[in-house]
């Protein structure tokens, strides 16, 4: 026996193939436990198992050698006639998969050593011949393993060499002979089509039709049924407090009877009428105890029953004069001792309804409730038919033609679940519907993206070459790279080698089978090959490459529609041009581009310009890779050399290319794209690889404008016409200059200070921001300079001199007016509403990672189109000024020093910058106070409150107030914090739009709302406006 | 010594038992019960190993043959009912046979001692033989070889390797003045049985002489059987194109 270096090296060999090709057997013993089967035998496959519940799967390999090989392998038959490579190849795009054709021979066989029952059989004849027999036995040959292995005549079998592992594609049966087409394993993502079906996630439980509502009694005329869904835009939920307190002025209380005890019941109702909660105290009017007179009645808010009114009974105790005094939401009323109507209180106050279950959602009869579970709340159950690992944490699927997200993942429970995404219409998905995976990476490394995107496309972790993909990661310095859902009909390969790409990665299936990985410019040089030594004689050419020749190259990334086409560059918010203009001038004379996309470059504000940076110098690589077309190169080597593997870097002397002054090419490096085994030598194509020369190119850098879709806008515009902002993904910026670039991002943040003392007050997060005149001016401590209203942005946004910038309206001080009121309406999410940094203009933990602007609102404008025509409504005569409003979205993350620090960068450039440019003089005649009209809209909810009272008779003025939010201590008069109040004081409420500009605010606690008697206020705290989506149960 | 032919093999049949000292589970002894060397039997461990053939009823025998054996250096016995025929020290790894006297039996058992490695045999025929009533025409050459190969030279002309491709062995006996009585009872049920089948059979051109070349061999795929290629009235020719492996 020899070694395979010996027999390698020795001068002459036989060369052997070992195949092994493992199919699936029955890994129990016919008729023994759990097999209980009792009849004639099986043949441990499958396809002959005559107990299927009790099959076992398991492997059985079996051997073969090449016909002509000495009986060197135990149990390996000498079939194999011949192999026919067609060998994988490297290329720039996408790795070409290779492709093996076997050709075994066929003899009688009589079943000794396949079957393993032969001999209760009780006949060792040979019955037909072994491949029809194995074929026919194991019919499910399709996908299983072949692998081909290398060797001399000499050679043990475990000094054999792997160097093919592909898994079976075809197979046919001629005269004496089969023939098995092998593929590698690399050739699935090509079958695997995007949105990934092969997987059996089915629903457990129905997921029912959905309705979108925007108010609640819509809900009556909807033909919902138990399970379905109610979206409703204007939701509120929140907590509310009942505060009712005897106005102190004693002199106000002579008309009750000096001494004399009374017994004061509050009751809440619902909207139906129905009492819902009760407190009761008992007083004594005694002018020199009044103590005893004050009582805080404290009534939680439930989602699922809320109120509708209160009601004040009073009766003198031990009487039964029951009356009531007092009906209303806001109870700031003054009992004088008033007679009031005679009623007494209902006995049962605590009345749950079963059937209602929300402020909104209407009795509904015997079939249900709107369920207003938590806001996290919404769950479907899923078949337990597959691992849910294949799922991850979060993702998006397709249901029929709907598509859903979910954020989280308990057993075979999805959790919070957001549906009709991406455009798609929500429809009734009835139990065991199939929910088909989108393909979706959140910022990962590269090792990590890889490996979840190929987990996704059903790579097993045993065909990924993780010590490769380790090494080739290891070092990684670019960005993190994230994909967002695929939708579009795509192959799964298409979304790997773009991100094999993106990485400047090469990735093909190497001899064992496993996807491997090499970086694209660099690798450690193995094998030096001379024309004397490694060069196979008359062998080399040269291969045209003119057709890979470039002058630019040309990056699109950041998908903007997620509907949108995957591979159109116009779906791509920003492109990298890198140019070789004097090749393109002078030195060839042509312009030829070569274009890409990258779906796995996304930036954020955090790493926005490592991306850009990114993109630059994978397009600064590749055009110095490609402009003077590399050469590549084919020839042969001999078997001596073949563990020259693909992907391989070698060095070459040869006489096929030479240097400029003639000599021959020596030592210059290539790599080798392909290689395929001949008979009695292989063939190698190689491509040089120069030391990249990235200088003298010139880089340009855009970014496209994407409108907002229609129904983007209207979307927002519903949510905006109640008040609230709800999470958008995809709204987008209209700079009023062109020339400067915005970067769409998500969520809202404003935020005003002046230029000087550059006090920053910076309002986000939650509410709508209402900045007076005195909120200004006794915050910031230069008066007599300008202040911007301003918007977080990023440096892209404004001419790329800062990363971070902030600015806004501009307005001087003199703008605004004393006592006009600019209302701003900003984000206002739930899970944000306590990130005000309590005492102090500063909010916490906020991220400013995707920023987007909204519009820009000239103030000739009387009323602005899609979002603002709902939220502001500017008027003014001087149609040559304007007034910027800049609204930004934002997502919760930032810490407090980043904040002060980004914003600090803009006050001290941009910021000023922008006074020189745009707003020089002072004074500037803009907008007057009476020439100002802001209208504030109030949300969904408030409307029907207020309805109710109206209609109830019970009001007739309104206040609304704020406390505890970061609404409050925009509203307060001067104070670090505090509460405001607004009284509409007579105006019309028409519907539920209360008109609230020019109106001076008036604190409750500060300002006596009442001049006798018993007084009151309702104090509504805590407001949270989200959009809920919740389930009909 | 004439020419013998092993053809017939009674491990083949249904009704034989065979029965090894030891067996490795993967390879059991049944993997003798046809004539293909792949199928190796291997014994369990490096003792001495016997391996017993028992037919259902007494058989005449007279040879012995085995092929892709790693047996060399090992002492091995060939045996009839108790009867001890033949015992010789394996010089090779080449096929080995064994033709001794007839006996009846039911009893036929091949014993291996001393051996130098875990023992394997790949196949193992055990029957009656057929003797060629002469030898075969001289001259002969007992063992033709032939092999197919490929020169890798490089660029600048130096040798780097010779690859073989393929290598055959061969035999090409002629045998003239055969009685015509031996083809037509013995030789042409022989070939109908086993040569049209393709299957493998053992043959010794003068076992006696040259028992290193013995071949296990089948007809090659051009042999042209012509039993009626008569010389003489009451002889013939035959001439065998034989293939396979020592």
């Amino acid at each position: 026996m020899t070694t395979f270096n010996q027999a390698q090296t020795s001068d002459v060999k036989q060369l052997v193939y070992l195949v092994k090709i493992i199919l699936d057997k029955c890994t129990n013993v016919c008729g023994q436990s759990p097999c209980t089967w009792q009849g004639e035998k099986c043949y441990n496959t499958f396809p002959t198992c005559k107990d299927i519940i009790n099959y076992n799967k398991g492997e059985r390999e079996y051997k073969f050698v090449s016909n002509q090989a000495k009986q060197e392998i135990l149990g390996a038959r000498p079939y194999l006639d011949n192999i026919s490579f067609i060998a994988t190849e490297i290329s720039e795009e996408k790795t070409i998969p290779g492709r093996v054709t076997l050709t075994f021979l066929d003899e009688p066989d009589n079943d000794i050593g396949v079957d393993p029952y032969y001999a209760s059989r009780g006949s060792f004849e040979a019955k037909s011949t072994f491949w029809k027999k194995l074929l026919t036995r194991n019919r499910n040959y399709k996908n299983r393993i072949v692998k081909i292995y290398e060797g001399y005549e000499g050679n043990p079998e475990s000094e054999y060499r792997l160097r093919a592992t592909g898994k079976i594609s075809n197979l046919s049966y001629g005269s004496g002979t089969v023939k098995i087409e092998c593929k590698d394993i690399i050739t699935e993502l090509d079958k695997i089509e995007i949105p990934i079906t092969k997987y059996n996630f089915r629903l457990a439980e129905r997921l029912g039709n959905y309705f979108v509502i925007n108010d609640p009694n819509e809900l009556i005329n909807l033909s919902a049924v138990e399970g379905d869904f109610c979206e409703l835009t204007n939701f509120t939920e929140g907590q509310f407090k009942v505060s009712y307190k005897f106005n102190t002025d004693e002199t106000e209380i002579t008309d009750f009877d000096e001494g004399k005890r009374y017994e004061y019941q509050l009751i809440v109702y619902n909207h139906f009428g129905n009492p819902l909660q009760r407190n009761s105290v008992t007083l004594t009017v005694n002018q020199n105890s009044f103590p005893e007179l004050s009582w805080d009645v404290v009534i939680s808010y439930d989602p699922a029953n809320p109120y509708n009114d209160f009601r004040l009974f009073r009766r003198e105790v031990e009487t039964d004069d029951w009356r009531k005094i007092y009906q209303g939401s806001t109870p700031s009323f003054i009992d004088l001792g008033v007679a009031g109507i005679s009623e007494v209180p209902p006995e049962n106050a605590s009345l749950i309804l079963e059937k209602m279950y929300s402020g909104f959602a209407p009795y509904f009869g015997d079939w249900g409730f709107v369920d207003f579970e938590n806001e996290n709340g919404i769950k479907i159950n899923l078949q337990a038919n597959e691992s849910f690992a294949k799922l991850g944490s979060k993702g998006y699927l397709k249901i029929n033609k709907e598509y859903i997200s979910y954020d989280g993942i308990n057993g075979t429970q999805l959790q919070n679940i957001k549906r009709k995404l991406f455009d798609s219409s929500a429809s009734d998905h009835p139990v065991d519907s199939r929910l088909d995976i989108l393909p979706y990476v959140e910022e990962s490394s590269p090792a990590v993206a890889v490996n979840k995107l190929l987990d996704l496309l059903g790579i097993d972790s045993e065909f990924i070459d993780s010590t490769a993909l380790t090494s080739v990661t290891s070092d990684w310095e670019g960005p993190l790279v994230s994909l967002d859902p695929v939708i579009k009909k795509t192959k799964g390969s298409v979304i790997f080698f773009n991100l094999i790409n993106t990485l400047q990665f090469q990735a093909w299936n190497n001899e064992q089978g496993k996807i491997t990985f090499a970086k694209k410019y660099s690798g450690a040089i193995s094998y030096r090959i001379t024309d004397e030594t490694g060069v196979k004689q008359n062998t080399i050419e040269t291969i045209a490459s003119d057709d890979d020749q470039c002058t630019r190259t040309i990056l699109n990334y950041e998908r903007k529609e997620i509907s949108g086409s995957l591979t159109d560059n116009d779906n791509y918010l920003r492109e990298i041009k890198v140019i070789d203009q004097v090749s393109e001038e002078i030195e060839y004379g042509f312009e030829e581009p070569k274009e890409e996309i990258s779906f796995w470059l996304n930036s954020n504000s955090e790493n926005a310009e490592q991306v850009k940076n990114y993109a630059i110098d994978l397009m600064q690589k590749k055009l110095a890779f490609f402009k003077h077309k590399p050469k590549k190169i084919s020839f042969e080597i001999p078997l001596l050399h073949s563990d020259i593997l693909t992907g391989s870097y070698i060095t070459l002397d040869s006489k096929i290319f030479c240097n400029i002054d003639g000599s021959d090419f020596v030592n210059e490096t290539f790599q080798v794209l392909k290689r395929e085994i001949k008979s009695t030598s292989i063939k190698l194509t190689a491509i040089h690889k120069p030391n990249l020369d990235v200088t003298g190119f010139t880089t340009q850098y855009n970014e496209t404008y994407v409108p907002p879709s229609d129904s983007l806008i209207t979307k927002l515009s519903n949510y905006l016409a109640n008040g609230i902002i709800v999470e958008v993904d995809n709204l987008d910026i209209m700079p009023l200059d062109p020339s400067e670039k915005l970067i769409p991002k998500n969520d809202i943040f404003l935020a005003f200070g002046d230029s000087v003392s550059r006090t920053k007050t910076v309002y986000s997060g939650s509410g709508n921001i209402r900045l007076t005149w005195n909120d200004i001016v006794n915050k910031e401590a230069d008066q007599s300079n300008q202040f911007r209203f301003a918007i977080k942005t990023e440096k892209e946004a404004f001419r790329g001199t800062e990363k971070y910038v902030c600015r806004a309206a501009q307005l001087t001080k003199e703008e605004l007016q004393a006592g006009t009121e600019y209302i701003i309406f900003a984000k206002y999410k739930k899970d944000q509403a306590d990130l005000y940094y309590e005492n102090s203009c500063y909010p916490s933990n906020i991220d400013f990672d995707k920023w987007r602007i909204i519009r820009r609102v000239p103030v000739s404008e009387v009323s602005i189109d899609g979002l603002f025509d709902y939220v502001l409504e500017l008027k003014s005569s001087d149609v040559n000024k304007y007034i910027e409003i800049w609204v930004g979205l934002y997502i919760p993350k930032y810490d407090l020093d980043n904040i002060y620090y980004k914003f600090s960068s803009f006050m001290e450039t941009e910021f000023i910058e922008t006074i020189s440019e745009d707003a020089p003089v002072l004074p500037a005649p803009y907008f007057t106070g009476p020439e100002w009209e802001l209208v504030f809209q109030i949300n969904q909810q408030w409307k029907y409150l207020i309805q109710q009272r109206i209609s109830s008779g019970f009001i007739s003025s309104l206040y609304v107030q704020f406390v505890g939010s970061p609404t409050a201590q925009m509203l307060e008069d001067g104070a670090t914090e505090g509460y405001g109040v607004y009284e509409s004081k007579g105006k019309t409420v028409m519907q539920a739009d209360i008109v609230i500009a020019n109106e001076r605010l008036i604190n409750p606690q500060t300002t006596e709302l009442g001049t006798k008697g018993l007084g009151g206020s309702v104090i509504i705290s805590d407001i949270a406006q989200i959009q809920r989506t919740r389930r009909i149960v | 010594m004439n020419s013998v032919i092993l053809a017939e093999n009674f491990c083949e049949e249904s009704t034989t038992a065979i029965y090894a000292t030891s067996s490795h589970p993967d390879y059991p002894v049944d993997f003798l019960r046809d004539r293909q060397p792949h199928k190796v039997w291997l014994a369990g461990s490096l003792n001495d190993q016997t391996i017993t053939i028992n037919t259902s009823g007494n058989r005449n025998c007279d040879c012995l043959a085995i092929c892709g054996h790693n047996l060399k250096g090992a002492t091995i016995s060939f045996i009839i009912g108790s009867q001890t025929m033949e015992t010789r020290v394996a010089a090779s790894d080449k096929a080995i046979m064994f033709t001794v006297s007839e006996r009846l039996s039911s009893t036929f058992k091949l014993i291996i001692s001393n051996p130098q490695a875990t023992p394997f045999i790949g196949a193992l025929l055990v029957g009656k033989r057929i003797d060629f009533p002469v030898k075969p025409n001289a001259p002969y050459a007992p063992i033709e070889k032939s092999m197919q190969t490929a020169e890798n030279n490089s660029e600048s002309g130096n040798s780097l390797e010779v690859i073989t491709t393929y290598k055959q062995l061969r035999a090409n006996p002629t045998y003239t003045n055969v009685d015509r009585n031996f083809v037509q009872t013995v030789y042409n049920p022989f070939f109908e049985q086993y040569g049209e089948a393709g299957k493998y059979f053992i043959f010794a051109w003068d076992n006696e002489h040259a028992p290193d070349e013995v071949i296990f061999c089948k007809f090659s795929s051009n042999h042209v059987h012509n039993p009626n290629y008569r010389t003489l009235l009451y002889v013939d020719t035959l001439q065998l194109s034989l293939v396979g492996r020592q």
